[in-house]
């Protein structure tokens, strides 16, 4: 589903990704894990076309990368949509720049799934941050894409938010997701195999295999 | 539709439309009262005059700011982003988004003046003729210093180049360009007198002023010299198309070419 091959990327003289191959089977829940600085956001913006591929080659689905723009859905770290939008308003503009149309019952379907219904006419600049990256989530999940990306889900949200998120996560089935995390049990609740990037090379673990690895004091996280 | 419906909605709930559109009507109407002690004939030209003298100090650096704040804010909510990985390329984003911004901005500004056509009857005798060309400066100042804003937007990756780079452009524009041309002046002879030209009408301020002073009737080109012929080889109403034209299309180019996406570069 997302085969990466020989992937190199660099900043001045630093290679922050180094011939960096890795494959992502279809349905498999994979977390991208690394230190800060590691590359992680460098390969997840490669993938989706954000930085220029100089060395290596990024296939989607059997496509070339730059072609199958439209297979991979994205919620970025940190984002915050349009604070005066209401959260419908905002699931309105993406669903219409996304897919060109907003079809009422799967935005109210999908709300719904997100525990946002009740709260879809306030501006979300009211909302709580668990709220607003369940609102990211139903925006993502609005696109229909077979691959999602989310960078840090749950960052910066309390317990009980993600916990929620988690339970969204959890109910996505059919999907490829890579997820970049630096949680080890939301890792160990959501994902099937781990690719751990360090010092520009990736790895994937089975996620039993990285946990094991983890605790034995081999990675740094 | 979808950016223009977008950008309406923040546009109106947010402040920065409304205090504009406050401080436009207010020295609209102190211009009212000021000039309507002239006379209904002569009066009139002093407000258009006087109006648009007041507003061109004002337009062009809320047009910068309002622009390059849209544009920026798009990084820093990471809505760009979201938005680039779909169906969007840069140049359909910036597209999409300065027609937006541009009829938000405009619209607002466009139905305040046809309402202030109403106390304008009252005090005046009314040349709407002229009144048109009013309103094309006005609106050709928006479009041009908006545009700017984009690509200054664009380029930006905080909020304090924002503003260092629209007070360098307002700046260079009210003082630097002339200073410039200043500098040259006594080398202009015949020959390059049309570079001149070129050069001096590349500045907006200076192409929407001639356009509607010479609109108002207040220049009259019947009797120019031959240098002055060959300095207006072109008619105010061309000069300030091409102008307009012009600032557009190269501040939109500059903001495809010179997009910087914010945090990974």
């Amino acid at each position: 589903m997302i085969e990466v091959t020989g992937l190199t990327q660099s900043f001045g003289k630093k290679n922050v990704l180094d011939d960096v191959s890795l494959t992502i089977e279809q349905k498999e829940v994979c977390a991208l894990v690394g230190r800060n600085g590691a590359g992680k956001s460098t390969f997840i913006n490669s993938l989706l076309g954000l930085l220029p591929i100089k060395t290596g080659k990024i296939l989607i689905k059997g496509t070339e990368q730059r072609k199958s723009k439209n297979e991979i859905a994205y919620l970025p770290e940190k984002f915050m949509l349009y604070p005066t939008l209401t959260g419908y308003e905002n699931m309105v503009f993406f669903a219409k720049a996304a897919t060109g149309h907003a079809e009422e019952t799967k935005m109210k379907e999908i709300l719904t799934a997100v525990r946002l219904w009740d709260d879809k006419d306030i501006p979300i600049k009211g909302y709580s941050k668990g709220m607003l990256q369940r609102l990211g989530l139903a925006v993502t999940l609005y696109q229909d894409s077979d691959i999602i990306i989310l960078d840090e889900p749950t960052s910066g949200i309390d317990p009980m938010g993600r916990k929620e998120i988690l339970e969204i996560l959890k109910g996505l089935k059919n999907k490829t997701i890579l997820l970049s995390s630096h949680h080890l049990d939301e890792i160990k609740q959501l994902c099937t195999h781990v690719a751990y990037l360090d010092g520009g090379k990736i790895t994937k673990y089975p996620v039993q295999q990285f946990i094991k690895l983890k605790h034995l004091g081999g990675m740094n996280t | 539709m979808n950016y223009i419906w977008k950008e309406w909605k923040e546009s109106i709930r947010s402040k920065g439309l409304w205090l504009s559109l406050a401080i436009m009507i207010i020295v609209s109407l102190l211009m009212l009262s000021r000039s309507s002690g002239h006379g209904v004939e002569q009066g009139y030209y002093i407000l258009i005059m006087n109006l648009f003298e007041s507003l061109l100090y004002f337009i062009p650096i809320l047009c910068l700011f309002l622009g390059a704040f849209s544009v920026f804010q798009e990084k820093e909510q990471k809505t760009l982003v979201m938005l680039l990985t779909k169906q969007e390329s840069t140049f359909t984003f910036l597209f999409k988004k300065s027609i937006a911004l541009q009829t938000v901005l405009i619209v607002p500004v466009f139905i305040w003046f046809f309402l202030y056509l109403v106390p304008l009857k009252f005090f005046f005798q009314v040349q709407l003729t002229d009144y048109g060309f009013l309103l094309a400066t006005i609106i050709g100042l928006m479009l041009v210093f908006t545009q700017l804003g984009v690509l200054i937007g664009s380029y930006s990756r905080s909020r304090m180049q924002i503003a260092g780079i629209a007070v360098i452009i307002w700046f260079y524009f009210f003082f630097l360009h002339d200073f410039a041309l200043l500098s040259v002046l006594p080398n202009i002879t015949h020959d390059n007198v049309q570079l001149f030209s070129v050069a001096y009408f590349l500045n907006p301020i200076q192409t929407v002023r001639m356009f509607l002073e010479s609109g108002l009737g207040i220049y009259s080109f019947g009797n120019m010299s031959r240098l002055l012929e060959s300095f207006m080889w072109l008619t105010p109403s061309l000069f300030f198309l091409f102008n307009l034209l012009f600032w557009l299309i190269l501040s939109f180019a500059g903001a495809v070419l010179f997009h910087r996406k914010e945090g990974f570069e």
